[in-house]
């Protein structure tokens, strides 16, 4: 077990001696700082280290002795001498003086209001920076991908099926049951307040619009945002800290054909897959809950629905699956493409690969339905 | 002397699967001792040495540290990884600061300077005390690495690997700063490499891991001498012999 670490100090005939008790190392020294350091201003040149009762010592103990009498009134100057044998303290003594550095000011930036000034500069300047460069990776996929339809043979099935299956295929469970609970809660508020006017077969409409029009497809495309996008900018982001990257472009390997362009086209073709399924199952949640709640049988649902919701709802929600696929799918590459050398560049990049996602995926949602209310569809 | 021993290692197997990377391996590590540790690619050094510094446990046999036992405590252990392995949230003082924010009551002020001075026995300027490891080279990277094995003052300094990927003269200026801390501060160092300038230049011992085994084990000189079947290939094999013939003046 450690000896705890203490010190006594004598004034001697020539010069005073600093004794050195227990052990010295790096879990003992914690408390002697205080002491030390009112110790430093007796120490007078010519002061001597007495080492024969020390323990231990390691080069925490030796620099914090050291420094002791560096801060005396005769400064650095003084060598340390030493009474006494010690098999390491000289050495370890020596090492602590030559090596020893003062730790470097921490560089800080503009404080105050000019510090909030320059943070939201820099913020809005990095948003503009982030704004351009994502709707330039968006017109580099769209003229790889018309270059590819000209070239079938650029195109790259393997990669693209992969992604279809990992990105898409397994997302469907998730997907449906969602959709299916979202239809339930639909149902559920339709039956508590349209029942309060006499109304409430209209539930049916209102699962059926809400469902066909909005809801399937937005829950699609922010669940692909937050399982698929986000797998998307690790894997990509984790391949270019690796420098798999750069081992393509040496290759003559277009990341944006082997990455990016299979990515987007896989999503391309399954997120209004996904979306119908989604739409589907919605609909049989507001269908239970009618039967249940409301005593609307499944038949009557359905007849009505074919009576009152036109068919272009349908077409309306799903019009905008292929929109929301391709904002996820490049913005999730273009944040994978921006992972620096670090980790913590990985996690913020993944993280806002989500965001971004997500918030464009509603941006653009509303931004259809003030369209669609303009168009009358 | 069992006392002069700081790691013992025997009867150590280690399987993966079907796949016997060590069987049946002895090797004592004297106290104060730069032991350089050398062998083909997929030998299983780096298995060693994380066994060692108990990262992985082995299939069977025993690794003691007899001279520490002998005084009832267990070794620090310091580790460098192959590529430094620093936290690249933290800058470079950060990284050396952690472990011994950890497990010392240490002030902050002491603890800063503390960590200042392993950066600068590692031959790291304050200038680099506030980058990130991303910011800076990778020679300097490895010199951080060290700073921060090196935190705690271990007694056992496990270096994985140091000079890879250095050019030849930062490589030498690492392997005279390794020789210089193991001698100022009485460290004994498990060294694995495949640097033969390194074995030459600061190595006490070299043991040669070959078929499982430690094939041979001994200084540098006794190992040329003797060496047979792969041990003679690596030595004498024109990498080797360039080694030797620089370190022989």
């Amino acid at each position: 077990m450690a000896a705890a670490a203490t010190f006594a100090f004598r004034e001697e005939e020539p010069a005073p001696v600093l004794a050195l008790r227990g052990d010295w190392t790096v879990d003992t020294i914690a408390g002697l700082e205080a002491d030390l350091h009112a110790v430093a201003r007796q120490l007078k040149p010519g002061a001597v280290v007495d080492v024969s009762e020390l323990g231990r010592f390691d080069v925490a103990g030796a620099y914090l002795v050291d420094r002791t009498f560096r801060e005396s009134p005769a400064g650095g100057e003084t060598r340390v001498a030493i009474r006494g044998k010690h098999e390491n303290a000289l050495n370890l003594l020596g090492a602590a003086r030559k090596a020893a550095s003062a730790p470097a000011e921490k560089p800080h930036g503009p404080r105050g209001i000019a510090g909030f000034f320059d943070t939201v500069g820099r913020m809005m300047a990095a948003l503009g920076e982030e704004i351009i460069e994502t709707v330039g990776l968006l017109g580099e996929t769209l003229v790889i991908f018309v270059n590819m339809l000209a070239n079938p043979r650029r195109i790259r099935w393997v990669s693209i099926v992969h992604v279809m299956e990992v990105a898409g295929l397994n997302a469907l469970p998730i997907v449906v049951i969602l959709s299916f609970f979202l239809g339930m809660v639909v149902a559920y508020l339709g039956a508590r307040i349209l029942s309060d006017f006499g109304a409430s077969v209209f539930t049916v409409d209102l699962v059926a619009f809400s469902v066909l029009r909005e809801f399937a497809v937005l829950v699609t495309a922010i669940l692909l945002a937050g399982r698929s996008g986000s797998a998307f900018t690790a894997e990509i982001g984790a391949m270019k800290m690796r420098q798999e990257i750069d081992a393509m472009r040496v290759i003559g390997i277009n990341p944006m054909d082997a990455l990016v362009v299979p990515r987007v086209i896989a999503m391309l073709v399954m997120t209004p897959i996904l979306t119908f399924a989604a739409m589907m199952t919605g609909l049989c949640g507001g269908i239970i809950v009618s039967w249940g709640a409301l005593g609307i049988s499944p038949a009557m649902f359905i007849g009505r629905m074919a009576e009152v919701v036109p068919e272009q709802h349908f077409w309306v929600g799903m019009s905008k699956a292929p929109a929301f696929a391709v904002a996820v799918a490049v913005i999730a590459c273009k944040q994978g493409l921006s992972v620096g050398d670090d980790v913590a560049s990985l996690g913020n990049r993944v993280t806002s690969s989500v965001v971004q996602a997500i918030f464009m995926v509603i941006l653009m949602d509303a931004l259809f339905a003030l369209w669609f209310l303009e168009m009358d569809w | 002397m069992s006392e002069d021993i700081a790691i013992r290692v025997r009867g150590l197997k280690t399987q993966f699967g079907r796949q016997v990377v060590h069987e049946n391996l002895d090797l004592d590590v004297r106290r104060g001792e730069i032991l350089g540790v050398v062998g083909p690619s997929g030998c299983g050094k780096s298995v060693l040495l994380r066994e060692i510094v108990g990262l992985q446990t082995p299939t069977a046999g025993e690794i003691t540290f007899p001279y520490f036992e002998a005084e009832h405590r267990e070794p620090r252990l310091g580790v460098m990884f192959q590529d430094g392995a620093l936290f690249s949230n933290l800058t470079v003082l950060e990284n050396v600061e952690a472990p011994l924010r950890e497990h010392t009551q240490i002030s902050a002020k002491l603890r800063s300077e503390i960590a200042a001075l392993k950066l600068s026995m590692a031959g790291l300027g304050a200038d680099a005390h506030h980058k990130k490891p991303a910011q800076i080279s990778g020679g300097m990277r490895k010199r951080a690495a060290v700073a921060r094995a090196l935190a705690l003052d271990p007694e056992l300094l496990f270096l994985d690997e140091p000079t890879a990927g250095l050019d030849p003269i930062a490589a030498e200026n690492f392997d005279r700063m390794t020789q210089n801390l193991a001698h100022s501060l009485g460290l004994t160092v498990f060294l694995v490499t495949h640097d033969l300038d390194t074995l030459h230049a600061i190595c006490d011992r070299v043991a040669v891991l070959y078929g499982g085994k430690v094939a041979a084990l001994g200084t540098i000189e006794e190992i040329a001498a003797g060496a047979k079947g792969w041990v003679k290939d690596y030595f004498s094999g024109p990498r080797g012999r360039a080694a030797g013939r620089a370190a022989g003046g």
